[in-house]
């Protein structure tokens, strides 16, 4: 784990450090061909074959620059600088082309842009349909006759029809509707509150109520069970309906 | 300053001699060393000579193989900074026995550890490449 890593961080460095590493590699060159020529010459060559055979037996020196370079950096960095530069080189040239190509693009992104928002409106108006099966893992049998449809509308309709929360806030309260589940599945609804005494289950002996975005709840979530259901923005729970003892519908808040 | 080559080149090392194909200059066929052969020499090069500089290893490698590697003395530049990476030798700049700058290499403990297995490794290998090769014909003579 460490040696690739060590690897990879020695190449980021390299390639930051082009041109002090290059000026050093050809000193270093330099000095490998200097040695060699005084041992050729300590050997009796002239000066002109020693530089000759060392030339030689060093082999390509752009070669060995190039290896030097590819092993130590980011060779596909490198690649991919060259490539930039020179696409952007030709645009520049081109100015005529360029500007016709921006726009087109500009026109295209713009057209989708514009065309899915305005699908996706139309979609959140459509009529669903939504069986609490669907999105309730733990549905109990009233889970059967969830809602089976209804518009996003009639929701927002009810939300401003609503009674107001603590906070003076619009809510969307639904005493013992069974739409609500369909609001929250559906995600129009990002956060809910229950309210409700709960009290057929005996569980809840007072209102409960979990503010909007607060963890906490003062009773636990998979006990709840509430008879009103109020949800606004940002808070996105697990309900599930169940039937109070008196047989009205409840809901039962199971993760939030 | 004259070009024998349409591409300008920096150095003033360039402008004569490109990569020559030894076996051309020599007029004999050598050994082309193995992929990750080099960098296993040069380890063994430093662990058996200290500290060297780039020209000092290729030499060494080239004597003890009596001349029969190809060696393009160049690229062990890059199997030293290959092996620099991995944190295997390191490097400083110093002067040579005759008073030139030279950057010289040394092997890391940790380079001692890799060579060992490498070595291991190669003798194993060589071994059983050896025993297969020196297979006699056993089936009959069909």
């Amino acid at each position: 784990m460490i040696a690739p890593l060590r690897r990879a961080l020695s190449r980021l460095r390299s390639f930051f450090r082009k041109e002090p590493l290059d000026q050093e590699l050809k000193d270093e060159m330099a000095s490998h061909i200097e040695l060699a020529m005084e041992e050729n010459i300590r050997k009796g060559m002239p000066e002109e074959e020693a530089r000759r055979n060392a030339m030689v037996r060093f082999g390509g020196v752009q070669q060995a620059k190039e290896q030097h370079r590819e092993t130590r950096g980011l060779p596909w960095m490198d690649v991919l600088g060259q490539d930039l530069r020179f696409t952007f080189r030709t645009l520049a040239k081109d100015r005529g082309f360029t500007m016709i190509a921006i726009q087109i693009l500009g026109l295209g992104i713009g057209a989708n842009v514009a065309v899915s928002g305005f699908a996706g409106n139309l979609w959140g108006h459509l009529v669903f349909r939504h069986t609490a099966d669907t999105g309730n893992r733990h549905s109990h049998g009233a889970g059967r006759n969830a809602v089976e449809g209804g518009t996003r509308r009639d929701w927002q309709n009810a939300g401003t029809g609503g009674d107001r929360d603590s906070g003076g806030r619009s809510a969307f309260v639904c005493a013992g509707q069974r739409h609500c589940f369909a609001a929250l599945w559906d995600g129009a609804y990002r956060s809910a509150y229950v309210r409700g005494d709960g009290g057929a289950a005996g569980r809840c002996s007072s209102a409960c109520r979990i503010p909007a975005g607060a963890p906490s709840l003062a009773h636990r979530s998979d006990e709840c069970v509430a008879d009103e259901l109020t949800v606004g923005v940002s808070w996105s729970p697990t309900l599930s309906q169940t039937t109070r003892q008196d047989g009205a519908p409840g809901f039962v808040l199971q993760q939030y | 300053m004259s070009f024998y080559f349409p591409v300008a080149m920096p150095h003033k090392l360039c402008d004569v001699y490109v990569a020559v194909p030894q076996e051309l200059q020599m007029g004999e066929t050598k050994l082309d060393l193995l992929q990750g052969t080099l960098d296993l020499m040069v380890l063994q090069t430093l662990a058996a000579m200290g500290s060297l500089h780039g020209y000092g290893i290729a030499r060494r490698i080239e004597q003890i193989s009596g001349d029969e590697v190809l060696l393009n003395q160049g690229t062990i530049y890059a199997s030293l900074v290959r092996l620099q990476q991995r944190g295997w030798i390191a490097a400083e700049w110093g002067t040579s026995d005759n008073n030139r700058k030279a950057k010289f290499y040394s092997i890391t403990k940790s380079g001692r550890k890799q060579l060992a297995e490498d070595a291991a490794h190669w003798a194993r290998l060589a071994g059983v490449m050896g025993r297969v090769l020196a297979m006699q014909n056993e089936g009959g003579d069909q």
